[in-house]
């Protein structure tokens, strides 16, 4: 799993997957900022993202960012539940229009539910 | 092969006991000169910065350091682009010699061997050994060849060696900068005292954290925020500095929570630019009209658990502080009259925790302010961040808890 870049022709298609965080999109970052000014479209595919932090949707609001300085366009073409939880909790989803929510991967990190049991905790 | 090694292990004694790679070579390249009956030697070194190599060490009737040639010039540069061993046994017949340099030196150059001085693939540098005296038809046979090679090869070690020495001092003194950055963080995390309605902890994942709390008593009222800055490492702290900043600033203005968060919203969006954002939750205790008011920007979801055990999740009403303009930006308020309840404000670092591998959510801190609601505020506080401490409760990330009680106000 990994975060990666691919131009062709005007368009940057931007493939988020696994775990974006702080130590997966370093380079990311660096490639979206240096992507040729030819480029005029700018896509997002989040689908089979399992986690994302604060530094996974810093690197979407720069995409975001970086196209609206050129007069490209963007899309969110698809997000995986996950992503697209943390997109609502923070109220980001005022921020990007999302195209898709893609169906619950197998590789989502499991999350407690009312039903979980919690004494191991005390 | 003695002589070599002793001309090798000159120079990487002399490294060792100065720490100086040129100094080591002005005491060993002598040596090699004469020991292979040569009249001159140098040593340039390859400045990638400027794309030249640089004359740092000579020997021989002209002093030629200091002096440039660019990458791909000459003899010197031939060796350097090309990496291999370079014998020149009549320079009349080299196109690359450099005559201008004889020209300005008065130096006669007749014939030369020149070698890389590379380290895994890695160009350094060259050394060059001039005009060799003998009536051998073979100007330089296999063995001296050897002998040069292995001074280069001590030469790229103790370059090699010079670099990394380098690279730990700048390290360290990386590292003194955080260790520094760190200790003005703590100093601007403060110390909640008891009575005020709220108690508050962090617990930072390395030694900078992205998260921070802080609070202002203006007369009657206790602003407190809880925030949590995208990234990490200095560029986080120094967002939550200025966070922190914009907070007290707005807050001694006796502002209103979303005034707060408007205005702070403002200052980032103008000042970040560079896809880095706060996410926050601001409450304001006002202890003459008994009212908490809230703002959650961004800031997840917020758990407000009541003494009968009903609770509800304050929902985040605008996008992280520093995204959007002022025109997109409308955070909300919500008002709770003081009461029997607990609001538990955490970040990420403790809403994404993981018991036995499956992340926690809202379900678990519901379970664990539960389990503390008839402890004291302070208790309460020490207790759930005891679960991090002791690893009961994994976690990646920075964790951070406010926990506001308007009933332990004193």
């Amino acid at each position: 799993m990994s975060n990666t870049i691919e131009v062709s022709g005007q368009t940057a298609q931007i493939t988020l997957s696994g775990s974006v965080d702080i130590n997966t999109t370093g380079e990311l970052r660096n490639a979206i900022q240096a992507v040729p000014t030819s480029v005029k479209s700018f896509v997002i595919n989040a689908s089979d993202v399992s986690y994302i932090d604060s530094s996974g949707v810093a690197v979407m609001l720069l995409v975001k960012q970086v196209a609206e300085r050129s007069s490209s366009s963007f899309a969110i073409t698809s997000v995986s539940p996950m992503v697209m939880k943390v997109l609502e909790l923070a109220k980001l989803d005022q921020v990007f229009k999302i195209q898709s929510v893609a169906s619950e991967g197998g590789e989502n990190k499991p999350a407690a539910g009312p039903s979980t049991d919690f004494s191991d905790l005390f | 092969m003695a002589i070599e090694l002793d001309i090798v292990a000159e120079f990487l004694e002399a490294y060792g006991q100065s720490g100086d790679v040129i100094n080591a070579l002005d005491s060993a390249l002598p040596k090699l000169v004469d020991h292979v009956g040569c009249e001159a030697g140098s040593f340039f070194f390859g400045d990638s910065a400027s794309s030249e190599l640089v004359c740092q060490s000579c020997v021989g009737p002209v002093d030629i350091r200091g002096i440039r040639v660019p990458f791909g010039a000459g003899v010197v540069g031939r060796v350097f682009e090309s990496q291999a061993v370079d014998t020149v046994e009549s320079v009349e017949s080299d196109k690359d010699h450099q005559r201008s340099v004889d020209e300005s030196s008065g130096f006669v150059t007749r014939n030369l061997l020149t070698l890389p001085v590379t380290f895994k693939k890695s160009a350094i540098g060259v050394i060059q050994l001039l005009n060799r005296s003998t009536d051998a038809a073979d100007v330089f046979p296999a063995p001296f060849i050897q002998v040069a090679k292995a001074l280069a090869s001590g030469l790229a070690l103790g370059y090699h060696s010079a670099q990394i020495t380098d690279q730990v001092r700048e390290n360290d003194a990386l590292l003194r900068d955080v260790e520094l950055a760190g200790t003005v963080q703590e100093a601007l995390t403060p110390t909640i005292p008891e009575g005020l309605g709220f108690a508050a902890g962090i617990l930072p994942y390395k030694q900078l954290s992205g998260d921070f709390y802080d609070y202002l008593e203006v007369g009657s009222k206790v602003y407190v925020i809880e925030g949590d800055v995208s990234g990490k490492g200095v560029a986080a702290s120094l967002t939550m500095a200025q966070a922190q900043v914009l907070f007290r600033t707005f807050a001694r203005a006796n502002r209103t929570c979303q005034e707060i968060a408007l205005l702070m919203n403002s200052e980032l969006y103008r000042d970040l630019g560079v896809s880095r954002f706060v996410t926050a939750f601001i409450a304001c205790i006002d202890r003459e009209s008994r009212v908490v008011t809230c703002v959650n920007a961004g800031h997840g979801e917020v758990l407000k658990l009541e003494g009968s055990g009903e609770s509800m999740h304050i929902q985040s009403s605008s996008p992280p502080l520093g995204i959007v303009g002022m025109s997109d930006f409308q955070p909300a308020e919500d008002v709770f009259p003081f009461g029997d309840w607990r609001l538990w404000i955490v970040t990420d670092g403790i809403s994404e925790a993981e018991l036995n591998g499956a992340e926690i959510g809202m379900d678990g801190i519901r379970a664990i302010a539960g389990r503390y609601k008839d402890l004291s505020l302070q208790e309460a506080l020490d207790s759930a961040l005891n679960l991090i401490r002791s690893k009961k409760l994994a976690t990646r990330d920075d964790a951070t808890l406010v926990i506001v009680d308007t009933q332990a106000i004193q």
